[in-house]
């Protein structure tokens, strides 16, 4: 009788441990919301295709990360009690993924392989439409003094103005140096802002144009030598990072996966930076950073603010853009002038902001295609965006 | 750099940049930054437009007759009646080389590839003949 009581005394106890180990365990109302918004990011991508390869990755991350497990919070290596599962604990192997992410590694490898699919023949043939991709930088400076007056401190602010580059790899590396425990809510929010460019702008684009403007037709880009663009990356890496040298890594390996591109002689290489690189590196950081959300860290007031600070600064940069090309064309002759349309395409949402300027030019017109010209200014922005970062951590760092 | 590695570990290895919050002190609104950003911004856009405006004057010499062909050409479709299945075409077509990532200029010969290959006695007729001919 002794034997079987002290038996179940036995089997109760290590059941009894055996579920504290377990997810149920450790189960927090927290948790619950993450995994909900990690399923709702895999809808999204699955059902309605918004960045399906951005938003799969990061989707299963945000799972990964939010299982909830015994210990999580003993990360040091020498803990005994470490045990080596989650993102933030050292020694497992979602902390040595997530050390490229940290330390800046995946984006500018994610920048080569850009640089080696993007073309530019759109900028050179109308070099005008550079000075578009500027202007919408507006929007990382509009969210920073935002994020300032909100009472986040200036290292912080810079970090989530970025989200307005609208560009991923950008807003990854810059906070990961400026502000490192932002990184999971400021990644997160810059994609699924770019993943709802279609929704963001047309309504601000609508709101800031007439429709006679809607409807100017601009003149068809020019063909552009194979000599052009080879000399776009070497003029650009010499003209952008002489002035501002903080953006090397990711202007250096844009403008290096360029040239691999239009030097047309190193293909292999060109193939393997916008093919198996930069699918490997993606697949690296969407998970990474969708792991890093974890509930205990991600959902607290701060992420709140940078939800809405990263929808304010995508408003104002599609607001600096399309206000830039209507002053612009103040100072154009008729027949010279743009279409406000294309100024949203200056945040750096590659293609998605371009095909937005395309889809709503073609409401008001549908013999106008403005996909070629909203393609100067979206891959400017890349450029832009990427200068501005530079500009944010010589000033902030 | 050194004042923030010190500032870091002073700090328990969280980091705390010295000059970001000098700079937020001197610019609580964050207007410096914005006005100072945006001008560095624009510079560096600014040169990089100037110099291709340039370039492509210089190198396409003969563009502006072109160009004036071109235009006239294209100016003479002003409504969707007008539009012919040839300029579809070329918009599909764009399109197409565009997402393709192909070059416009891509040289098209495939063929007929001269190839010089390295001197090889197995093929030289002095070692065929019997005789050296006089």
């Amino acid at each position: 009788m002794d034997s079987s009581a002290s038996m179940w005394t036995f089997l109760v106890d290590h059941l009894n441990k055996f579920m504290e180990y377990t997810s149920f365990g450790n189960f927090t109302f927290g948790h619950l919301i993450m995994i909900i918004v990690g399923l709702a990011f895999i809808y999204l991508a699955i059902a309605k295709e918004y960045e399906p390869m951005l938003l799969v990755p990061i989707g299963f991350g945000i799972l990964i990360g939010n299982i909830p497990f015994w210990g999580a919070e003993h990360v040091l290596n020498k803990d005994p009690q470490n045990l080596q599962i989650g993102l933030y604990q050292s020694g497992s192997v979602l902390n040595y993924l997530y050390y490229g992410v940290r330390q800046g590694i995946y984006p500018p490898l994610i920048f080569l392989g850009i640089g080696a699919m993007t073309d530019f023949s759109a900028l050179i043939s109308n070099p005008k439409l550079i000075l578009v991709g500027a202007a919408a930088q507006l929007g990382i400076f509009g969210a920073y003094a935002a994020a300032l007056a909100l009472g986040y401190s200036p290292a912080e602010a810079g970090a989530i103005g970025i989200i307005g580059g609208a560009d991923g790899p950008t807003a990854i590396f810059l906070s990961s140096k400026l502000a490192p425990e932002l990184v999971g809510a400021i990644a997160v929010s810059a994609y699924s802002y770019m993943a709802l460019v279609p929704v963001i702008q047309p309504p601000i684009m609508r709101l800031l144009t007439t429709k006679k403007e809607r409807v100017i037709r601009m003149k068809p880009p020019r063909v552009v030598s194979k000599l052009e663009k080879i000399l776009f990356p070497i003029i650009g890496i010499m003209l952008t990072c002489f002035i501002v040298p903080a953006g090397l890594p990711l202007l250096g390996m844009l403008f290096f996966g360029n040239l691999l591109k239009e030097s047309t002689v190193t293909k292999r290489l060109a193939d393997t930076a916008k093919g198996p690189l930069i699918d490997i590196v993606t697949i690296l950081i969407g998970l990474t950073v969708g792991a890093s959300t974890q509930a205990t860290t991600f959902l607290t007031a701060k992420s709140v603010g940078i939800f809405a600070l990263g929808a304010f600064s995508f408003a104002v940069a599609t607001f600096g853009g399309v206000m830039f090309v209507k002053i612009i064309n103040l100072f154009l002759k008729e027949g010279n002038k743009m279409n406000p349309l294309i100024g949203n395409a200056g945040v750096s949402a590659v293609p998605d902001s371009a095909r937005v300027s395309q889809v709503v030019g073609l409401e008001y017109d549908k013999t106008n295609h403005l996909l070629m010209h909203a393609m100067g200014p979206n891959v400017a922005g890349v450029i832009g965006s990427a200068v501005a970062a530079g500009v944010l951590l010589s000033f902030l760092y | 750099m050194i004042a923030t590695i010190l500032l870091q570990t002073q700090s328990g290895g969280k980091l705390i940049s010295k000059s970001a919050e000098e700079f937020g002190k001197m610019d609580p609104l964050g207007v410096v930054m914005a006005f100072i950003a945006m001008t560095v911004v624009f510079i560096a856009l600014i040169l990089l437009y100037l110099t291709f405006k340039y370039v492509a004057k210089l190198y396409n010499v003969d563009f502006k007759k072109s160009k004036k062909k071109e235009t006239a050409e294209e100016t003479k479709p002003s409504s969707s009646e007008e539009v012919s299945g040839e300029v579809y075409a070329a918009i599909a077509l764009t399109l197409h080389l565009y997402r393709n990532q192909l070059h416009d200029m891509e040289d098209t010969v495939i063929t007929i590839k001269k190839v010089a290959k390295a001197y090889s006695p197995w093929s030289s007729k002095i070692y065929g003949l019997r005789r050296t001919p006089r």
